[in-house]
């Protein structure tokens, strides 16, 4: 039922978004994953080889609980899926599980990911580790500084780190040099992008290993406030995490879906990373969507508090979803999501990425319009451990 | 119809190797472009492929990575590219193909550039990251304007998809000496003689071979092998020497050094 309402044509194109634009050298690559993936799709083994994975190496399932005390702050019932509980703090593991079990089967040695708060990088390198894959990760100057915890963290899980000096050193940077590196050596290495983003069947694929989350969320939620939510929310860097949530309640014309983007210093000082603000549609590391550049088509610096939305792109499937109505987009600023970062630190106990307080800084703001009975869901993708440091440094504390 | 001007310099090379130079525009200068686009037509180069500055070059290694990097801050644009082409066609037939990404492209408009490109006296046009399966427009466009699309043959494209690239193919093949981004030895690269081979057997198109060709000794190996080779970062590098001093007539000579072991 509901995987049909967003489904892409055979190219993996919704509607006008998405495709497959890279450089010829890529395109034998992109069939055999796709072969593979279709082929692993109806495998038991392959399913049962990642759902064990899922439950002893990752933690799943991961609960969702009500936050109380977050509830009275935001004027609304707030529920959280705890993504940030599974190993390496957060739901990027769903994923680089799913691809490191394909490359596998593949056949191939090596892996390479690009990384932007280090989140997808660690969890590529602890499943490449668990697999016995060589592992490669880009990351950008930027980011390597603003998340060193993260650079040590993925250099002991035996990973390569290769910091990017090129543009603005941050993901968009990142992915272009992993582009590189895949075109160069795609015989023997497979790319495991970290979002719903890049050329098919990349979108389709990482939204798929992510869909647990969803399934899971409906099931927890149901069993412990009875029925559906009223509303999900979720940050959208690529949109991973959002559309993994969203996708089990995509038949649910009754639940309403946000997905939060990063505003940054605000929309108009042009200093963020909202892509559906401006609509311009563009092609950016191999797919059409919204994409934030200038009046010749060159892509724009982004900035961004958390380096994991600070991405001038935005996955296809949801500029497709926003053009359809069936999800909303909103966005939330540094200052609103570091002032929920402290919020549910202190109210709840727990320390959320960056990424996902601006998930929770919707929900402060937008709480007391929704009423006390609204019931809402959010996408905790990840925990903040690794943003102790920057969130000292921005606040003039560190 | 007329014979375009690919085709024609094609002929008139037949039973030669020609050269394809490739420079960034605006690298180190708009006006040191076509200086360098003229240089190409002294030294007898079969035709010139000129680089269109992307923010986000992706099939680009770092020396036009840089290139380009440097062209953007100096804020050359599409038109600014489009317009000194204009004005070197003013003074020479030599063909000139430009090489951009998908999105300056999409974000013009296809058929606004189509039509801009042709009436500035570009022949030809690589995108390196539109495969013949996106975006039928964009190839439609282009072909409503006269301009050639030129397609890419991989050294991991798969035999069965050949006709599939050279149906979208118009004027020359441009044949893919080796996985990897420009001006880098890195990555796999099979025999490109079967390769051309390969092509042939499926086209009478003229064929280009390029990426990592940096010297005198690797054009002569491609000589009689190919229709043409294509040299763009060696270019890039010998501008970088000193961007600011003898960059065109560095350009020239080494031009001249390679036209010379072509006809060797
Ligand atoms: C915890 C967390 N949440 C969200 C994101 C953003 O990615 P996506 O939009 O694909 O979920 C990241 C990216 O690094 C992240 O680390």
């Amino acid at each position: 039922m509901s995987a049909s309402v967003s489904r892409p044509d055979a190219g993996g194109h919704f509607g006008p978004y998405g495709g497959k634009f890279v450089p010829e050298t890529l395109i034998h690559a992109l069939e055999e994953l796709e072969r593979e993936y279709e082929r692993a799709k109806g495998d038991a083994e392959f399913q049962r080889d990642l759902d064990e994975t899922l439950r002893d190496f990752a933690g799943r399932p991961t609960p969702v609980i009500e936050a109380k005390r977050f509830s009275e702050a935001a004027g609304c019932r707030v529920f959280l899926k705890r993504e940030d509980l599974l190993h390496t703090g957060a739901h990027k593991i769903n994923n680089t599980i799913g691809q490191c079990l394909l490359t596998k089967r593949m056949g191939k040695p090596r892996v390479i990911a690009e990384t932007g708060a280090g989140q997808h990088g660690v969890a590529t390198a602890a499943a490449a580790a668990r697999f016995g894959l060589e592992c490669v990760v880009y990351m950008g100057s930027e980011d390597a500084r603003r998340q060193k915890l993260n650079v040590e963290r993925m250099r002991l899980l035996g990973a390569e780190v290769r910091e990017v000096e090129a543009g603005s050193r941050t993901l968009k940077d990142a992915v272009n040099e992993a582009l590189r590196d895949w075109v160069t050596r795609v015989r023997d290495t497979h790319y495991i992008l970290g979002s719903v983003l890049g050329p098919h069947p990349f979108p389709v694929m990482v939204r798929d290993f992510h869909r647990v989350i969803g399934i899971e969320a409906r099931a927890q939620f149901d069993a412990l406030a009875g029925g559906l939510p009223d509303v999900l929310v979720a940050c959208v860097g690529g949109g991973s995490n959002a559309i993994g949530l969203f996708h089990a309640f995509l038949g649910d014309a009754s639940v309403r879906k946000v997905g939060v983007e990063a505003a940054g210093h605000g929309i108009a000082s042009g200093k963020h990373a909202a892509r559906v603000p401006e609509h311009s549609v563009g092609v950016l590391h191999g797919t059409r969507t919204l994409i934030l550049q200038d009046e010749h088509g060159m892509v724009r610096e982004t900035h961004s508090v958390s380096a994991g939305l600070d991405y001038p792109a935005l996955g296809p499937e949801h500029a497709w979803l926003n053009d359809q109505g069936l999800a909303e987009y909103s966005h939330a600023s540094d200052d609103e999501a570091l002032a929920a970062f402290e919020a549910l630190s202190r109210l709840e106990g727990i320390l959320p990425a960056l990424e996902s307080s601006h998930a929770l800084a919707w929900t402060l703001r937008e709480g007391r319009k929704l009423g006390p009975n609204a019931r809402v869901l959010v996408n905790l993708s990840g925990r903040g451990d690794k943003d102790v440091a920057e969130v000292l440094r921005v606040t003039g504390r560190g | 119809m007329n014979p375009s001007r690919l085709e024609a310099a094609f002929a008139a090379h037949r039973g030669r190797t020609g050269l394809i130079p490739f420079v960034t525009a605006g690298y180190p200068s708009l006006d040191a472009t076509l200086e360098m686009l003229r240089a190409f037509d002294r030294a007898g180069a079969l035709a010139v492929e000129v680089g269109i500055p992307f923010s986000d070059p992706i099939a680009d290694g770092p020396d036009i990575q840089r290139a380009s990097e440097w062209a953007l801050r100096e804020r050359v644009g599409t038109e600014d590219v489009l317009h000194t082409i204009e004005r070197f066609r003013a003074g020479s037939e030599l063909p000139v193909e430009v090489m951009t990404y998908a999105n300056p492209v999409v974000r013009m408009g296809a058929a606004a550039f189509a039509a801009r490109a042709k009436a500035a006296g570009v022949d030809g046009v690589i995108i390196s990251d539109l495969p013949p399966e996106e975006s039928a427009e964009t190839w439609k466009a282009f072909d409503d304007a006269g301009v050639d699309t030129i397609t890419l043959v991989a050294p991991t494209t798969d035999e069965d998809r050949v006709p599939d690239l050279l149906r979208r193919c118009r004027g020359f093949v441009y044949c893919l000496a080796r996985t990897g981004v420009t001006g880098q030895g890195a990555g796999y690269s099979g025999s490109i003689p079967d390769r051309v081979a390969l092509i042939r057997t499926h086209t009478a198109l003229p064929v280009a071979v390029g990426f990592g060709i940096a010297s005198g000794d690797d054009a002569r190996k491609l000589s009689g092998v190919a229709d043409a080779v294509i040299v763009g970062a060696a270019f890039i590098r010998r501008i970088t020497e000193n961007p600011a001093q003898g960059a065109v007539e560095r350009v020239e000579s080494f031009a001249r050094e390679l036209t010379g072991a072509l006809a060797g």
